[in-house]
């Protein structure tokens, strides 16, 4: 018991922020810069992900386990999982619209932005690859997305504030956003070595 | 030809998809930390990227539109996963040290967004000049940023030593940090002389 | 109706060529890409057994009882064969690091009782500090020391300045395999 609480502790702190997948692995950067410019968006960016990335995570481990492993088709495992992934989202969507029209309202918009996050491909590739049982492919698709909204959140909340600072010229937009992030990745290189 | 060469032009500076349109930055700042996986990844993403574009432009008349995506989809991946197995099969190291990011094209937005904002309404001559261009662009980019992080970081050119024995390497290049810092100095570079061209 | 027929057309057609496609492609590269992982195995064994002619993979089981350790996993083992008799043991283990698992491959002469090899296959350590820890001035340490050594840093095997915690992960391996590999000499 104690052992089995144990890994799953590991995965959550690894996953969420030793191997924080924007800022130590580079994965999902696009809706980061492109999602970041306030807290309000980047919650509800951070949901969608979430919600998307837990959902794809089980159905690609099982077609991976049950379907391609056993039939001896890895090599179409791009293209499974991101069709997967793109059906995903668009059910996703139209489900939400028809019945939790709330929760379509906070992330509805989100949602098509979500097929070409590479940060749900990835996480699908990478709980197959570790090999991890679906228990676990749950929690690191969690904790991954935890992450993710973490980092993102972290970003808008320095965005917010670089608003009302003097940037010099050339620094504005982009430039800046990213120096934001370079600073915030050596943050996170700390956690390094917290996972032994 | 004239043409051509304006839509190819495009992708270089002007629009170039890394440093203008923000687009497919994750494969640019986890593989760029040595100029030979840079040359890698760049051709990688022009062959993926010219093939698509191609393909869907000529395909553009026969597509319903309710399926555009799926079918975009499905041409991107198929290019993809060829990339993928042809380098594991010729280039192992190179496809070991690019890891993920190789199957991870397929998501490349500079190849999704192309293909729906370019290949799909111009026919196969422009789509290819335009995928030519932002493909250069982007393997432009990688390379440069690959150089510095290369040269600093290890103190290597394409894995020949430049510097004495005595030079330690910097680690913060090679680390995330480094390139994070790199583009950001890169765009405010292009900024700075797009605006001076203006002027 | 015509366009339900129309879109479901253009989706068959452009997956069959999809699927058609890839499965050529599949079946040209596929011998090759074994062949490569193949080699690059046999590379990697002739490294750290130099004098084995050929090597032929055995249950870890049947070298003994596996010392038990949460950091360290035995993956596989290897009999390195010359003129026809078995005179060594490659094994390959994984090895918890800084950043993650160091896979290693050691080879061992199980006629003299020593380490002929050693070679990092995977790691995850930081690059320009445990990153060295792959290196040949680090790893030369290991070579030719009897299994009775200790194998602990700072006793008969000098960390890479920096990165101690990836130096005794590569350590430990060493020594847990002599231990595995000194009951099987006996």
């Amino acid at each position: 018991m104690s052992t089995e609480f144990l890994t799953i502790f590991k995965i959550i702190v690894s996953a969420a922020f030793v191997d924080n997948i924007i800022l130590a692995r580079y994965i999902g950067l696009c809706p980061y810069i492109g999602m970041s410019s306030s807290v309000a968006n980047s919650i509800g960016m951070g949901m969608a992900v979430t919600f998307v990335m837990v959902l794809a995570s089980i159905v690609t481990w099982i077609l991976w386990n049950y379907v391609l492993v056993p039939f001896g088709l890895e090599y179409l495992r791009i293209m499974v999982f991101i069709l997967v992934i793109a059906t995903l989202v668009q059910l996703v969507e139209i489900l939400l619209k028809k019945n939790v029209p709330n929760l379509y309202r906070a992330m509805g918009i989100y949602l098509p932005l979500i097929t070409t996050n590479c940060a749900i491909l990835a996480v699908t590739f990478l709980g197959v690859d570790y090999g991890y049982p679906l228990f676990q492919v749950v929690i690191y698709s969690i904790s991954v997305a935890l992450g993710f909204t973490v980092a993102l959140i972290l970003l808008a909340g320095i965005r917010e504030r670089l608003r009302l600072a003097k940037v010099p010229n050339f620094w504005q937009g982009y430039p800046i956003v990213f120096i934001a992030t370079c600073l915030l990745a050596i943050a996170f290189l700390g956690f390094k070595g917290l996972v032994k | 030809m004239r043409e051509f060469w304006h839509y190819f032009k495009n992708g270089l500076l002007g629009e170039n998809p890394v440093l203008k349109l923000m687009i497919g930055l994750c494969s640019v700042l986890a593989v760029s930390v040595r100029v030979d996986n840079c040359l890698g990844m760049g051709m990688a993403v022009i062959f993926v990227l010219t093939c698509s574009s191609l393909v869907i432009s000529l395909m553009r008349n026969f597509v319903p539109n309710e399926v555009r995506i799926p079918i975009f989809i499905v041409v991107i991946s198929t290019f993809t996963t060829i990339v993928d197995l042809v380098m594991k099969a010729y280039l192992p190291p190179l496809s070991k040290a690019m890891g993920i990011f190789i199957p991870l094209i397929v998501v490349n937005c500079i190849i999704m967004a192309r293909a729906e904002a370019f290949a799909s309404r111009k026919p196969p001559l422009y789509a290819v000049a335009d995928a030519l261009g932002m493909g250069v662009g982007y393997t432009l980019v990688i390379t440069a940023i690959g150089v510095v992080r290369e040269l600093f970081g290890y103190g290597e050119f394409l894995s020949h030593p430049v510097f004495p024995e005595s030079f330690q390497g910097m680690m913060a290049m090679i680390l995330p940090p480094g390139a994070f810092l790199l583009i950001g100095i890169y765009i405010a570079i292009l900024n700075w002389s797009l605006r001076r061209a203006k002027r | 109706m015509t366009k339900i027929l129309r879109t479901a057309l253009a989706l068959t057609v452009v997956c069959g060529v999809a699927a058609l496609a890839l499965s050529f492609v599949y079946v040209v590269t596929r011998e090759r890409i074994a062949s490569e992982a193949r080699k690059e195995l046999d590379e990697a064994l002739a490294l750290v057994f130099p004098e084995g002619e050929n090597f032929t993979p055995i249950d870890l089981a049947t070298l003994g009882p596996i010392p038990e350790s949460k950091e360290l996993q035995f993956l596989e083992a290897y009999e390195a064969i010359k003129g026809g008799k078995r005179q060594g043991i490659v094994v390959k283990v994984a090895s918890t690091g800084y950043g993650g698992p160091i896979v290693l491959l050691i080879g061992v002469d199980t006629e003299k009782g020593t380490i002929t090899g050693i070679r990092v296959l995977e790691h995850q350590e930081t690059p320009g500090l445990g990153s060295n820890v792959a290196a040949e001035p680090f790893l030369s340490q290991f070579l030719g020391k009897p299994l009775t050594s200790p194998f602990t840093i700072g006793e008969d095997v000098q960390a890479v300045s920096g990165a101690t915690i990836s130096s005794r992960a590569v350590a430990r391996a060493c020594g847990k395999v002599a231990e595995l590999l000194r009951g099987e000499r006996e």
